[in-house]
């Protein structure tokens, strides 16, 4: 239902189309091994500027891994290794004087699962900037959960009940809620692993019709299962199998004239 | 004798509020009680920051390697020891070695604190564990650094269980004896310790030197000092439960 609706609004061509030539994000041959398993072989990918770049393909093809290597939450598996370079705004993230924590204030991540802090709607958005000491007084931190809240269009459903717990919030909601939360903390880019797996239609439509709003301030990556999904959300596609890139380029070409067979037959449901 | 008015029957408050005696009538558990109170504030202090200290570093921040799966062997190990193991342990070492006053609160509270170390930290590292994964990577992802995620988001969470955890080790040490015999704490003593070196006993203790003793009116003495002793494992297991009802799966 919402496919219409965005393919309806016109094109915004100065913020998307324009620094799309921009690469924010640039892989070279990143490896990826899970012990002794080889789950991504020579990745290379540019991911545009202030647009949405979809990740898809079957299960077990790499795509969150690669998802997972730009904010470098795969530090988090000891047996992961990666091997390769990914550079945001031409500093490489694997550089070790880098502080990863300073990487993942600069790119948040929304997971698949909603997973808000047992804690007050509030104190959820407020944590992030809070440990980043991005508000002098209580003030200014108020502001930018409010700010943060209104971009994830959340605002005005929880407003009145800000000290309510987050995890009471229905799925949907508390999968914006999330949302809010990584934009609290000014992030350049949002990486999202299948937000809207877990939530109804109604819910996913809102989610998209946000992550396309968001489009305008942020780089966003996101991982779907749903091809539908990546073709109404996003300007970019790439096509992971197995491990490689098999093909990328814009949504629309992928979605009406991929070059590669596999593409093909996965878009249009003969695998995966 | 009761219509002459020679004897009558009414709630023993001596009993609560004297310490021991070789005579029956007057012997009270105020003693024992405060020993125990005494000995279990010495073990909690000494076992809380350590055994919880030790549960987070084992379960988020130790590498996992072979020197880490073999210090877990030890510790799941040490909780099987019988208990008079630690009483002969606590002798040889806190005694013999550092010449720590004999039947003491101190002591015996060191000992209980080995004793219990074990049941907390494995408690402990239970419920760090059961904090879901996907609170961890939401910290992670907004970039708290990895103390941080633990400090503020695992920790809290992990809080009732690590509470039940201490309670119910407590409890176990309360009602622990053998241990305690080894180190003297088995001595008659009338006054009421007033400090943590002073000599003392304690209520499982105490119960254990009045059912030894052959005059009749002990036997009642004993009974009543089993029912303060369960009273308060009662409360202690209650208490545990509250906490644990309460506080259970909040995400």
């Amino acid at each position: 239902m919402d496919a219409t609706a965005t393919a309806a609004r016109p094109k915004p061509t100065a913020s998307a189309t324009l620094p799309a030539n921009d690469p924010k994000i640039v892989a070279k041959d990143v490896n990826v091994y899970y012990a002794e398993k080889h789950a991504l072989k020579d990745v290379s990918l540019d991911i545009p500027e202030r647009a949405v770049m979809a990740f898809i393909g079957p299960s077990g093809c790499g795509k969150s891994t690669f998802l997972r290597c730009i904010n470098r939450m795969n530090d988090t598996i000891a047996s992961c290794r990666v091997v390769g370079s990914i550079k945001i705004d031409d500093q490489d993230i694997y550089d070790p004087s880098l502080d990863v924590v300073q990487l993942r204030a600069r790119v948040g991540m929304v997971f698949q699962k909603p997973n808000p802090f047992p804690k007050s709607i509030y104190e959820n958005i407020a944590y992030g900037p809070r440990i980043h000491g991005l508000a002098r007084s209580k003030a200014e931190l108020d502001e930018i959960v409010e700010q943060a809240l209104r971009k994830a269009s959340l605002w005005n459903e929880v407003k009145d009940r800000l000290q309510d717990t987050g995890t009471g919030l229905s799925g949907g909601q508390q999968q914006r809620l999330c949302i809010a939360r990584a934009i609290a903390v000014s992030p350049e880019v949002i990486l999202m692993d299948e937000p809207c797996s877990a939530l109804d239609p109604i819910a996913t439509a809102k989610i998209e019709e946000l992550i396309d709003e968001l489009r305008q301030n942020f780089t966003i990556v996101i991982v779907t299962h749903s091809m539908q999904q990546a073709a109404r959300v996003s300007q970019r596609t790439a096509f992971f199998h197995l491990g490689v890139i098999v093909e990328t380029g814009p949504t629309e070409r992928i979605f009406t004239s991929p070059n590669d067979k596999r593409t093909q037959d996965y878009i249009t449901g003969r695998f995966g | 004798m009761r219509a002459k008015g020679v004897v009558e029957t009414g709630f023993n408050w001596g009993f609560l509020t004297s310490g021991d005696s070789r005579e029956a009538e007057q012997a009270g558990i105020l003693g024992a009680l405060v020993g125990s109170i005494f000995t279990m504030a010495v073990t909690l202090v000494i076992c809380l920051p350590i055994g919880v200290g030790a549960a987070i570093y084992l379960e988020e921040f130790a590498p996992k390697n072979r020197w880490t799966d073999i210090i877990e062997i030890n510790i799941n190990n040490l909780a099987a020891v019988p208990s008079i193991v630690y009483g002969l342990l606590g002798l040889a070492v806190f005694l013999n070695f550092f010449g720590m006053p004999r039947s003491s609160a101190v002591v015996g509270g060191f000992v209980l604190a080995l004793l219990v170390l074990p049941t907390i930290i494995i408690a402990s590292r239970a419920a760090l564990k059961a904090v879901p994964p996907s609170i961890r990577e939401a910290a992670l992802g907004v970039g708290a650094s990895h103390q941080q995620a633990v400090f503020h988001h695992t920790l809290p969470l992990a809080m009732p269980g690590i509470m039940t955890g201490t309670i119910i080790g407590m409890a176990h040490a309360l009602g622990e004896t053998a241990p305690l015999l080894l180190i003297g704490m088995v001595a008659f003593i009338v006054d009421v310790p007033t400090s943590f070196t002073s000599a003392t006993t304690a209520l499982p203790v105490q119960i254990y030197l009045w059912s030894d003793l052959p005059e009749v009116a002990f036997q009642a003495k004993t009974s009543a000092a089993i029912l303060v002793l369960l009273f308060f494992l009662f409360v202690m297991n209650g208490l545990a439960i509250v906490l644990r009802k309460r506080f259970e799966r909040r995400w």
